[in-house]
């Protein structure tokens, strides 16, 4: 399903307008990725775990050129299914 | 901080972003992820823009062995969800580590990071133990520290979340740290040196004899032994005492240029009337003390020779003041002599100068201390392209002896 037909449903079944339903897809993005940035998971009943997992920095050579790079610490966005959602798609 | 926030908590916040009513969040968010979950158990993916993508990959069935019993199993292959967030996402969610980027390594970066610790530490100890912090030093030491200070602060207000902040201030300081140490130290080494030998160069000016201070020391320390003790020892101790004046003595004459016979001439006529000498131990002794610690750190194995060249400056221009540098693995004689005269070239005239301390010119001793000399010294003239050329070549026969 792409954007649009989300946009649509959400409108559909909140009854709200596609604008609103875009602002709150639009601060939901907002709110998780601040949660993110200080570490902090967001865990969403039957459905998983957004997960924010910090990599450490680490030494990797350039493929191209052969020489070292210190390449700097993320932090990244991971989703972690909950256990219920998972029996589900397993079946 | 590795909170975990619940669907309610987010709804409130999120009501708090977009302004809308609470409830309504809430409901948004379950509709959203119903919605997903159904995508999703129907087989498809769905791309939510600006937040990310879930879909489904295929998990092939593989072989696996129970390891209580031995047996093999096949694990049977499924379908798993997989999040792929958005760049927009992405980006926002790294945001206290945006500032960094990918840095080249230098290959000979961990040698030279530990001779940049090592060096300025062994400095200020010996600043230190000899009680002359020039002003400046103290100076630049605290300013580094302050913006080392600063700057954690300024990431912690940019970024405003604390404990990771924090780690980014860390490293930081880190790297603050190195760029003192590879930028400010030997700058700041030069200085406090100069200071050092301008306040050296009075005392030394008061004395009458400009021979060594060192054997004025010895004998001073000899001396009271040797009319304590028996007769044997003191005589032993006036040997050894001897050999080391008469050595110290025959390097001194050489390199001052002076007549062998008439400066030993004077040395004896010193070691004869001990009363003379003791008058003028005082300020002669600290004099010494800092020779020693000043060669023992620039250059192990030619303590002897470093200190000479050491005296040998303050005793043939005592009012000039003496400009040394010191190389380490990023600063080369080429360097020394871009920053000092202007033109690399001209690094040949600061190997001579210290051509007693010094091996093969691209081996030398990180940490060494050079003299580097006025060019006028040499009547060496930056601008003149011949006197360059005959400094070139100078260079070539200085590489020349060591093939």
């Amino acid at each position: 399903m792409d954007n649009k037909t989300l946009i649509d449903n959400l409108s559909r079944r909140l009854d709200v307008s596609r604008d609103t339903v875009g602002i709150l897809i639009e601060g939901l993005t907002q709110t998780i990725g601040e949660c993110a940035a200080g570490l902090d998971s967001v865990s969403v009943p039957s459905f998983g775990t957004f997960e924010p997992k910090k990599r450490l920095e680490r030494v990797a050579l350039h493929p191209a050129s052969g020489r070292r790079l210190l390449v700097p610490p993320k932090i990244v966005l991971t989703f972690k299914p909950s256990a219920s959602l998972k029996q589900k798609i397993r079946k | 901080m590795n909170d975990k926030i619940t669907i309610t908590r987010l709804g409130a916040m999120l009501a708090l972003a977009t302004g809308k009513q609470k409830e309504l969040c809430e409901d948004f968010l379950k509709e959203l992820f119903s919605i997903v979950e159904d995508e999703l158990l129907k087989g498809e993916s769905i791309r939510i823009k600006g937040f990310g993508t879930f879909k489904l990959i295929e998990v092939e069935p593989r072989k696996s062995v129970n390891v209580a019993t031995g047996e093999e199993t096949l694990i049977p292959g499924h379908d798993k969800v997989i999040f792929v967030a958005a760049k927009e996402l992405a980006s926002r969610v790294n945001l206290p580590f945006e500032a960094f980027e990918a840095v080249e390594i230098a290959d000979d970066l961990p040698t030279d990071s530990m001779d940049g610790d090592e060096d300025p530490e062994v400095e200020l100890s010996e600043d230190s133990g000899n009680a002359v912090i020039s002003p400046e030093n103290a100076d630049d030491i605290s300013e580094a520290s302050g913006s080392v200070v600063t700057e954690a602060d300024k990431s912690v207000e940019r970024q405003g979340v604390c404990n990771l902040e924090e780690r980014v201030g860390d490293s930081q300081i880190i790297s603050e740290d190195n760029f003192s140490h590879s930028g400010d130290m030997p700058e700041e080494d030069t200085l406090s040196e100069n200071d050092r030998e301008a306040e050296l160069s009075m005392p030394e000016g008061d004395v009458s004899e400009t021979i060594e201070p060192g054997i004025e020391a010895e004998i001073f320390e000899e001396n009271p032994h040797s009319h304590r003790n028996k007769y044997i020892k003191g005589f032993v101790a006036g040997f050894i005492t001897a050999l080391i004046v008469g050595s110290i003595v025959f390097a001194a004459g050489y390199l001052l240029g002076f007549s062998f016979g008439v400066s030993k001439g004077e040395d004896m006529a010193e070691s004869i009337s001990p009363v003379i000498i003791e008058t003028e131990v005082i300020p002669q002794d600290s004099v010494s003390s800092v020779y020693l610690a000043d060669s023992v750190i620039g250059n192990g194995p030619h303590d002897e020779i470093g200190k000479e060249s050491g005296i040998d400056q303050v005793a043939t221009e005592p009012s000039d003041k003496i400009v040394y540098d010191t190389v380490s693995t990023t600063r080369y004689l080429t360097t020394i002599a871009q920053e000092h005269y202007g033109n690399f070239n001209l690094w040949p005239v600061i190997y001579e100068e210290n051509e007693k301390i010094l091996g093969h010119p691209d081996r030398i001793r990180p940490g060494t201390r050079v003299v580097v000399p006025p060019l006028s010294k040499y009547g060496i003239d930056p601008k003149d392209k011949d006197q360059i050329k005959a400094v070139k070549e100078k260079g070539n026969k200085i590489y020349a002896r060591y093939k």
